[in-house]
């Protein structure tokens, strides 16, 4: 049938598709455990930023510090935004400042971005990270997972805290996109605010990152 | 007559959704008040008693030594004080738990929640931040909250007080009786 087409000059669409989701799996996340070190070192409240969609393991697990926990469910808000165009006065400071106002006084000690990142375009995930700077101290810590696979699920993935050093992956998506593969040449260039306290490539093909702001 | 029935039958369907919520309108004095699914309120509410939700709420409802049920349809805009609240339905404000705030399954929740135990079942919609610092509390009730709109005519039961407009279809159970003759229409 391909061969049939082809002679005829017709080129078949490829979707690239997972028929099925895959199992949730568990990994280990040192970076995790990393994070969770130094939450137990500091014995006061913590703002913890996170931006992925609300999960009670998460919290459970975040409510084992002092801390106040603000959710966000980010790519869902993002991707369901109205963007104006350009003509009609759009910036992305406007619209992040829309999507995610805080007061000026608001500090984060952490942030969690979990795999967003690898789901911007590198405008937006350079003006995100410029907007979130300005709650951040020195010392924020923001945890993050970047794909070094050429194909991602269509949507985050869904990461439930198991332990302090465990995480479940979780995608109900059976479509693949194309992932942007960030370097971490192009993380420094995204992120000048920021450096890198550590940094794991996972056998799943994740490399997680654990940055302190500067 | 035949709308008595009617409303029995629908509040008996309602009931049946939340788990552990009133099982017979007709003895909800005993257990707490009931608004029924497709009852509107604008206004304050506070009481001596448990309160389900399964109508539409705006404004502001201070329970604060009792349970507060939002029910699967419930849909509610409004600051809530209460000991346990528990969310089914859908909320837009902010909830200020004595002692813990759940957010089910089928909940769908806008806001700032402060209590000192959080629990959010898997599947629960929410956005906004949560405080689990029980010391922060006092402070955070100090903080301006949603004010009703309108200030209308009083209803006044037995144990919970409203201030503000009901739009009323079916029932309003407040605690005393199933249907007190002054919030028919």
């Amino acid at each position: 049938m391909k061969k049939w087409l082809s002679a005829l000059g017709i080129k078949l669409e490829t979707k690239t598709e997972a028929p099925i989701p895959p199992a949730p799996k568990v990994y280990q996340s040192p970076a995790l455990n990393l994070l969770h070190h130094q939450l137990r070192r500091h014995n006061r409240k913590h703002h913890i930023l996170d931006l992925a969609p609300a999960c009670g393991t998460n919290v459970d697990f975040f409510s084992q510090f002092t801390c106040k926990i603000y959710i966000e469910d980010f790519h869902r808000t993002l991707t369901s935004f109205d963007f104006l165009s350009p003509e009609d006065g759009f910036s992305y400071e406007k619209v992040f400042e829309y999507l995610l106002p805080y007061w000026k006084n608001t500090q984060f000690d952490v942030i969690m971005v979990w795999d967003l990142f690898n789901y911007l375009e590198i405008e937006e995930f350079e003006h995100l990270v410029r907007h979130l700077s300005q709650f951040c101290r020195t010392g924020t810590l923001l945890f993050t997972l970047i794909s070094t696979r050429k194909y991602i699920f269509e949507r985050p993935t869904s990461f439930k805290i198991l332990d302090h050093n465990h995480l479940l992956y979780e995608n109900n998506s059976t479509v693949l996109r194309k992932c942007p593969q960030y370097q971490q040449s192009d993380l420094t260039q995204v992120m000048p605010n920021f450096e890198i306290g550590n940094s794991f490539l996972l056998r799943n093909g994740f490399k997680e990152y654990l940055f302190s702001c500067k | 007559m035949w709308k008595q029935e009617n409303r029995k039958q629908e509040n008996d369907d309602i009931i049946s959704d939340t788990p552990g919520a009133l099982n017979n309108p007709i003895e909800s004095s005993k257990t707490g008040a009931l608004i029924g699914a497709l009852i509107t309120i604008k206004g304050e509410m506070t009481g001596e008693e448990d309160l389900v939700i399964h109508g539409h709420v705006e404004g502001k409802i201070t329970l604060k030594k009792h349970r507060v049920t939002v029910g699967k349809k419930g849909k509610v805009k409004a600051d809530i004080y209460g000991k346990i609240i528990s969310i089914e339905g859908e909320l837009q404000g902010n909830l200020f738990g004595e002692e813990r705030i759940v957010i089910r399954q089928s909940g769908v929740v806008n806001g700032n929640l402060i209590a000192p135990r959080v629990t959010l079942e898997d599947g629960a919609k929410f956005k906004g931040s949560i405080d689990m610092d029980s010391q922060d509390q006092d402070k955070q009730k100090s903080l301006p909250s949603s004010q009703p709109k309108n200030q209308g005519e009083a209803i006044n039961t037995q144990k919970t007080t409203f201030t503000g407009n009901v739009k009323q279809n079916v029932s309003l159970d407040l605690g005393a009786q199933p249907s007190t003759p002054s919030s028919e229409k």
